[in-house]
């Protein structure tokens, strides 16, 4: 069966025609592959939270039905929902069904949330050493300090973790692709500056290995959050 | 950016997608990746792609707990979101409104959105009166189209100092001591216009009057007038007799002078007033004689009497009082707008009864209606409003009473396919829910419900003890069976709304449940075809010669309303208006004034108009026109959905949306087809062959048609578990 979808797919040609034969009687297996299209905005939302345990949060007007105006401004609104709108909510009114086309709009948005979220899990995560949701944790499965000149293995195999908890897509930690984004954490790695926090006592400094390392996860999280793979299904 | 990769032109040489066959099964955890995202709206949790790598696929079971969840449940409401397109903000839907108003120092007046916004963008009152103490001590409630004054409280001849909040706070009388002289109660008032103040005192020696402000004494002023009998005849005295050049008539006084009662009390005929000694009552010019009817002696006045004046001028102050919205709180309200009166103390139906108060149609203008009625108990039948439409400026309690009815049908498909009942039940089910908001709405407001254009609507049933259940804060769904005559989604205020017009609804229901497409485009229509019936018209009969007979299917559910015309009280026909059209034949011109209040016509009980029902009903629910041929002449007086439509095709209108889906289902799987269609296009985003179809719906009528098994066949799918086109940024 696998070579006979294999050949009828090689046959579709631009026009959707498959060949000679009537479209209305090929094989339902062979007629036409399913689209991807992006996350809606509700979808983005609940993947960034399953994904780095934050939401993306910043100052904006919401509805509020109780508040005198039916909106107030919140420092910690949700804005995806607040942006929903511009990423394609339909408002039943104008639009009526979801925008998941590929846009501008939606790849700024969904990229400043992305960076939000990494920057916040990489942070709580790799500096902090705790989620402050009290969650396992969603972007390390090695020690905090672990890191390229000590353990190249156990950065592969958190990045083949993630790939799988991002994209649920199974990848070798020793793949090309994981490659890249090893090569990526040390850049990441290079550049981060260790953390220097006056309100941390002396006796309680931030470990500047980890500081470095939050500079490494926090790239490999934007890498590998901005990916198609993550923005659609 | 993202931008489509994998499809014409080129294949990726590089990149993770490159080389991969789009139409080969997707890995595993890849697919439960897709799945949840469809399924739930969110990715797989990390316990679940564990379990997906140890069993190599996405178990059915798997697939079965996800569709189990509520989560589902919420896509599912989504999807049909964009059949139903719950958006109704545009209507105002509200029951009486209500303003919170206050008269500044200049004696001009303020509502409480101006003051808190210096004049701009409005803000409900409803919130800030509830959780502000300070503003409910400055702001006070009243009719929102009259707190000015514009009407109850006197119009042109209103001074600033006559809206309520200018006056003392109106006592309440006691109770307990109804019948006793001891139970007297003043209200300030103003008896003419002019000014003057005056403590108009109240006597509850009639339980039914109890509380009773509204009689403010010159209600019918310009009609009522006392007479001085000794100026002798009424009808010899100069209308213009004024020797002491007070600007008033010599020989009149107003109808509430004081001191015409041996104990000093004030009497009065609405109810009760009457004129001091040495005066007798009289109608003034305010007599009406304006509509015209026939008899056999040819036109006369049809009938003369009282008119209700806009003329009003009183002083009623307020009182606290807590509404239904207010959580407990009381807010400072006029006393005409508190009272909470079920039967009203003015207005009296054909039979003479008091008319109850939840019947008053405030919107129409309440002044000409029962202002004895205020807001009723709780303040049901009125509603915080706002001045503007847009969505964020409304109140709290307009937002949840639209957003209430937003949903219902959602709630309705949420059921159904929960339940694993017949997904197309979904098209005729009675059954459907209520939370607070719209159990008070059926319950006590849907008589006093409107909105832009004079929307207005029907209860689901006359009573339903449920909605006697349901906490007004309470934001639960609570399930109770609507009248039989309801049928799904198809009859919910929303799919009325939305879709205003039976046009409309047979076009939507068509397209998205039936997925059909003859509506969407029509041929050039011939501007020389003046054909009167669309459904021959050139050019329009394309769609139109199925829209007009399909649409009779709506005709009991009036365009631009959410109103139900019952069998019992709208016949096919109506011979009184009938009448009114095209009289004894000869004519070729409608006569509508032969149905208004006081005309004769023969067919009425007693060959006399009585109210103003029938010539609404005539106007608006009847087929009429201005000018008629002989082809119009046979439908005159015919509901109008069936103006020139078969009569074989009435029955139609009494069976109802649930005729039409009944219709449909005897007649081929188009709407089986559809929902499998739907379901397969939004799953695995293209259309499906025929082939797929035909597999499709057999499993979906295997299963019952229930709708988590249709879903679950096209995840299943070979279609549906391809690879497919990526898309890459």
């Amino acid at each position: 069966m696998r070579s006979v979808l294999l050949v009828l797919s090689m046959c579709v040609a631009c026009d959707g025609l498959i060949g000679d034969v009537p479209t209305t009687d090929i094989d339902p297996e062979a007629s036409g592959p399913r689209h991807a299209r992006r996350l809606s905005a509700p979808q983005l939302r609940q993947a960034l939270v399953a994904a780095t345990g934050f939401d993306y949060v910043g100052t904006a007007r919401v509805a509020d039905p109780s508040s005198p105006q039916g909106s107030i401004v919140r420092d910690d609104a949700p804005l995806l929902d607040a942006y929903g709108a511009s990423l394609g909510n339909p408002d039943y009114n104008y639009t009526t069904q979801a925008a998941l086309d590929a846009s501008i709009t939606f790849s700024k948005l969904a990229e400043d949330g992305v960076r939000y979220a990494c920057r916040q899990v990489a942070e709580a995560e790799v500096v902090l050493g705790a989620h402050p949701s009290g969650r396992d944790h969603l972007l390390l499965d090695v020690a905090p300090v672990v890191s390229l000149p000590t353990d190249e293995a156990a950065i592969r195999q958190n990045i083949a973790a993630l790939a799988l908890h991002y994209w649920g897509h199974e990848q070798d930690a020793d793949d090309e692709e994981t490659s890249a984004l090893v090569e990526l954490f040390r850049a990441g790695y290079d550049a981060g500056t260790p953390a220097v926090d006056p309100e941390m006592p002396e006796e309680d400094p931030v470990d500047p290995v980890a500081s470095r390392n939050a500079g490494g996860w926090r790239a490999v999280c934007i890498a590998m959050l901005s990916d198609a793979r993550f923005l659609t299904y | 950016m993202l931008a489509l990769s994998g499809a014409c032109g080129d294949p990726p040489t590089s990149g993770p997608d490159a080389g991969v066959d789009a139409a080969l099964p997707l890995a595993a955890t890849e697919l439960l990746r897709r799945i949840s995202f469809d399924v739930r709206g969110r990715p797989p949790s990390d316990d679940e792609y564990a379990r997906v790598r140890e069993e190599g696929d996405v178990a059915e079971a798997l697939i079965d707990e996800m569709l189990a969840s509520d989560e589902f449940l919420d896509q599912v409401e989504s999807w049909h979101a964009e059949v139903l397109w719950p958006n109704i903000s545009r209507y105002r839907l509200t029951a009486t409104p209500l303003a919170a108003v206050r008269m500044d120092p200049q004696n001009s007046w303020e509502d409480i959105g101006s003051v808190q916004n210096g004049g701009g963008r409005d803000v409900a009152a409803d919130p800030i009166l509830v959780d502000d103490a300070e503003q409910r001590q400055i702001f006070v409630l009243g009719f929102e189209n009259e707190a000015t004054g514009i009407t109850l409280r006197g119009g042109r001849h209103a001074r600033p100092g006559h809206y309520c909040d200018m006056n003392p706070e109106a006592e309440y009388p006691d109770p307990s001591v109804v019948g006793t002289p001891a139970n007297r109660y003043t209200v300030p008032a103003d008896v003419s216009g002019d000014g003057s103040a005056y403590q108009a005192t109240y006597y509850s020696e009639d339980p039914a009057h109890l509380g009773m402000v509204m009689p403010i004494q010159d209600w019918r002023h310009c009609q009522n007038y006392c007479f001085e009998t000794a100026c002798g005849d009424e009808a010899t005295i100069g209308d213009h007799l004024d020797t002491d050049g007070d600007g008033n008539h010599d020989c009149y006084r107003d109808l509430d002078t004081p001191g015409d009662d041996p104990d000093g009390r004030h009497k009065f005929d609405v109810p009760g007033m009457r004129c001091a000694d040495g005066y007798q009552r009289v109608i003034n010019s305010c007599d009406w004689a304006v509509e015209f009817g026939d008899s056999p002696r040819g036109r006369k006045p049809a009938r003369s009497g009282l008119r209700m004046s806009v003329y009003n001028s009183m002083r009623d102050g307020w009182r606290w009082q807590t509404h239904y919205w207010s959580r407990g709180v009381p807010i400072r309200t006029c006393a005409v707008e508190a009272q909470q009166r079920e039967f009203g103390l003015i207005r009296t139906d054909l039979e003479g009864e008091p008319v109850r108060c939840a019947d008053v149609r405030h919107n129409q203008g309440f002044s000409n209606d029962d202002p004895s009625c205020g807001c009723g108990p709780e303040g049901v039948y009125c509603q915080p409003s706002q001045n503007e439409y847009r969505t964020e400026d409304e109140t709290r309690t307009e937002y949840r009473l639209r957003a209430a009815i937003e949903r219902e049908p959602l709630r309705i498909i949420r059921s159904v396919v929960d339940r694993d009942e017949d997904y197309l039940s979904i098209l005729t089910t009675p059954r459907s829910f209520v939370n607070g908001p719209l159990a008070l709405a059926w319950s006590q407001q849907w008589r006093t419900l409107s909105g832009e254009g004079g929307i207005q609507a029907t209860a689901p049933s006359d009573s339903d003890p449920v909605w006697e259940t349901v906490d007004y804060e309470d934001e639960n769904w609570t399930e109770y069976d609507r009248d039989p005559r309801h049928s799904g989604i198809l009859t919910t205020l929303e799919f009325l709304l939305r879709f205003p017009t039976a046009r409309s609804r047979i076009a939507q229901y068509r397209r998205v449940f039936a997925c059909s497409n003859e509506f969407d485009y029509a041929p050039q229509p011939d501007p020389a075809d003046v054909n009167p019936d669309i459904a021959e018209r050139s050019g329009c009969a394309s769609c139109h010669s199925r829209l007009e007979g399909d649409g009779m299917w709506f005709g009991r559910y009036p365009d631009r309303t959410g109103l139900y015309l019952s069998e019992s009280d709208y016949p096919h026909v109506n011979e009184a208006c009938r009448y009114c059209v095209v009289g004894d034949g000869d004519r070729r011109g409608q006569q509508l004034h032969r149905c208004a209040d006081g005309a004769m016509n023969p067919f009425v009980p007693g060959g006399v108009v009585q109210g103003d029902q029938l010539l609404d009903d005539c106007k608006t629910r009847y087929a009429n026109w201005p000018s008629f041929g002989d082809r119009e002449a046979m439908y005159a007086g015919h509901l109008w959905a069936a103006a020139y439509r078969d009569t074989s095709m009435y029955a139609r209108m009494d069976e109802g949306p649930r005729g039409m889906v009944a219709a449909d289902m005897g007649h081929g799987d188009a709407l089986q087809s559809c929902a499998a269609e739907n379901a397969w296009e939004r799953l695995v985003r293209r259309p499906a062959t025929r082939d797929e179809i035909e597999l499709l719906v057999a499993q979906f009528e295997e299963a019952g048609r229930g709708y988590r098994s249709l879903v679950r066949a096209v995840l299943t799918s070979d279609a549906y578990r391809s690879a497919g086109q990526e898309v890459t940024p």
